[in-house]
Parts: structure tokens; sequence; C-alpha cells
């Protein structure tokens, strides 16, 4: 088969933290690097420690790997930030906003820019309870799929994230298309 | 996506290239239940840059032997990074195009979605597929009233009424769904709904399938 069974669905996380690997993050490199990278997503250095640069969040992994530079954490990647957030996350009955691509950025600098984030093992405690929270707040919406829904026609999700709304997407996208055809909206639709 | 992640400090680069084209056309094709219009210009033109790139990295200087072959792992590394995209979007692709062979070729439109290779191969495996059926029973155990292939649970249309993820790129405003309701598009929203009351959005790029 031209695609793996696994892949059809949605996407998988390894190609959620593929993705979030596109984005920039700040660095501060820690090991002169005097080329510069004319790379066709743009170009990068010459690194000279101590002055900030902004990278794609994979070549800052790489950097990272080898010992040539630090990561600086995104704001919200905080301990105090992601207390309140916490707070916050569990006195909401919705999803609070949260950056779309926050677990899996969390994800991948958990993993390997652990020292670069101050506080670490509490930042990890935050982020695994933010995700719990928001979890089963998802299950829970799963109930809002009814007949009813179909003569609004859709469903609102906003503040998900993107590694959120691919784990809820199989449950959800087949639930959805299940109540369809009960209510008979698509019967209609179809003249 | 990749144009507009609000995380404060990890933003992206405000210049479309054509990895974020080619990427967000990948994750497009995936969430799509039916084959979408074939990126052929941005792929030709990675194509190109790739080839520059492997001639360029070949030709790096050992100015500073002691970083150059970590210089050249970067340059592989985003390399694969794009071949990765390429191979997943063109593989997403086959899968729908021999999963719905008889309805891309029976329509103009999706037709023109795909790329002249990809056409080919589609006319090749419906023969292959055609062939097939006709030696293992289509002529012998069915009796001609039955083995015309034109019929339409046959034929097998891509199921447009699919429950799609999609999040808006841009303020857009209201749009109105074909039952009257509205729904609110202004940036960075998330919706669940069917696939073709969307389409058009997807089409004209003011969303994206998560």
């Amino acid at each position: 088969m031209a695609l793996p069974k696994a892949l059809r669905s949605s996407l998988t996380p390894q190609e959620i933290e593929f993705i979030a690997e596109n984005q920039q993050i700040t660095i501060v490199p820690t090991r002169a690097i005097n080329d510069k990278f004319e790379l066709l997503s743009g170009e990068f250095g010459p690194f000279r420690p101590p002055l900030k640069s902004k990278v794609p969040l994979w070549l800052a992994l790489l950097l990272k790997r080898k010992g040539k530079c630090t990561i600086v954490p995104p704001v919200w990647l905080d301990a105090e930030y992601l207390e309140a957030k916490l707070e916050e996350e569990r006195a909401s009955a919705g999803f609070t906003e949260m950056p779309f691509m926050w677990l899996e950025t969390a994800n991948l600098l958990v993993k390997d820019a652990q020292d670069d984030i101050p506080h670490y093992e509490q930042v990890r405690n935050y982020i695994k309870g933010i995700k719990e929270c928001r979890g089963n707040k998802a299950v829970a919406g799963l109930k809002f799929i009814t007949i009813d829904l179909f003569s609004q026609g859709f469903l609102n999700l906003d503040n998900l994230g993107l590694m959120e709304v691919n784990e809820i997407k199989p449950f959800f996208a087949k639930a959805f298309d299940e109540m369809g055809k009960f209510s008979g909206a698509l019967a209609t639709d179809k003249q | 996506m990749l144009a507009n992640t609000d995380t404060h400090d990890t933003t992206d680069t405000t210049d479309t290239d054509d990895i974020q084209l080619l990427t967000q056309a990948w994750i497009n094709e995936r969430g799509a239940p039916e084959i979408l219009a074939f990126e052929g210009q941005v792929i030709d033109r990675l194509l190109e840059l790739l080839r520059a790139q492997e001639e360029h990295v070949e030709e790096l200087s050992n100015d500073d032997a002691n970083d150059i072959d970590f210089v050249r792992s970067v340059y592989l590394h985003e390399a694969d990074r794009v071949k990765f995209v390429l191979q997943s979007y063109l593989r997403t692709r086959l899968f729908k195009i021999e999963q719905k062979t008889l309805a891309i070729l029976k329509s103009p439109e999706y037709q023109a979605c795909l790329s002249e290779s990809e056409l080919a191969y589609a006319q090749r495996f419906n023969q292959i597929v055609q062939e097939t059926y006709e030696k293992s029973f289509l002529l012998d155990s069915l009796p001609p009233s039955l083995q015309s292939m034109d019929d339409p649970n046959i034929v097998g249309a891509p199921d447009l009424n699919q429950a799609v993820f999609f999040r808006t790129k841009v303020d857009f405003g209201d749009h109105l769904l074909p039952n009257g309701e509205t729904l609110d598009l202004s940036k960075n929203k998330i919706y669940l709904l069917r696939y073709n009351t969307i389409k058009a959005l997807l089409k004209n790029g003011a969303i994206e399938l998560i």
C-alpha cells in the first residue's frame, strides 16, 4: 500500500513533532561556527557567542545535541507561567489559549534541552497536568456530537493544539460521520 | 500552520517559501478525503534547489576542519527533511489514486489535479485491475448486465461528507453555511465539520486542514 494504515486517519505524533520543528526559536551559541548556512529555508549563522540568533527548531536541536548552543525556551515554557495556566485551565470550562503547537514544542524541548529549561521538573509536571486536564475536557466534548449538532453543522474546538486535535481526530471524525448518517442531514444535502 | 503559529518566542518565518508550501500541501492532502491539486511548480523548484544544494555541499571548503562535518550534516539534514515531506506527499496521493482510480479517471476535474506521471499511473493501475477482474470473475461468472464497471457504487467516489478538522489561517469574516448557519472564520478558529462545506475555502487558502 502506498500509505500505511496508521497514517491514514491522522498525522502521527512523530510527524507533528516534525512539523513543529519548522518553527523558529532563539538560541545562544556556545561555540563559534564561522560558516554561514545557506539553507533552503533561509540563511543562518555564522554563530558567534554570545550573540543570540533565530533558527528553525530542528537546527537548534542539532546544535544543542552537539553542545554548540543553548536554547532560549519560549516565554510560555516557564514554571510560573504554566502553574498559572494549569489553574486557569482547571477553572475554565473551555480550552484556554495556548500556542498552536505548545505540546509538541514542549515535548521536543523537554526531551533534548532539559538543561536549558529552568525548573525543568516543575515545567514537565505542569505540562503533564495541563495536557491531562485538556485531554479530559476533549474526551468529555465527545458528548456534544449529537444528532442536534447537525442542525448547526459544525463543532467549534478553538485553542486546541495540533497534537491535541490529532489525538481526538479519529474518534471525533468517526462520531461526527455516524451522527450525520443518523440525522438524515446528509441525505437532504445530496439532492 | 507554519506561517502563523503564535508561540511568542517561537515565531515563524514571514515569507512563504517553497518548503512551507509543500508542507502545507502535504498536511492538507493527508486531511482531505479527495485528491487535491498537484503542487507541481513548488516541487519542481524544490527539486532544482535540492540539486543545487547538493553541489554546494560537495564544494564546501575545508577552511574550518573542525566544523566541516557538522556543517555538511546540517545541509544533509535539511535535504532529508524536504525529501521526507515530498515522499509522504506523493505516497498520500498514490494511495488516493489507488483507492479511487475509477472516480478520478471519470472526472475531468480530478484528472486536472494529477501530474502527468500520476495520470499515467492511474490509467495503468486501472488497466491492470480491469484485466484482473475480467480474467478472474467479471466475464466468466457474471451476467453481461452486471459486468459494467460504471455503476456509482463500484466507482466509489470519495466521501466528501467526511468530517475534517480545519483551522483558519487568515481573518475571513463570517461564512454562511448551506444550512443557513454562520461560521465565524476569524483567524485561528478551529472547527470540525463536513469536508464539502469548506472545500472552496481550502482551495483559496483561507483555511488549513489539521
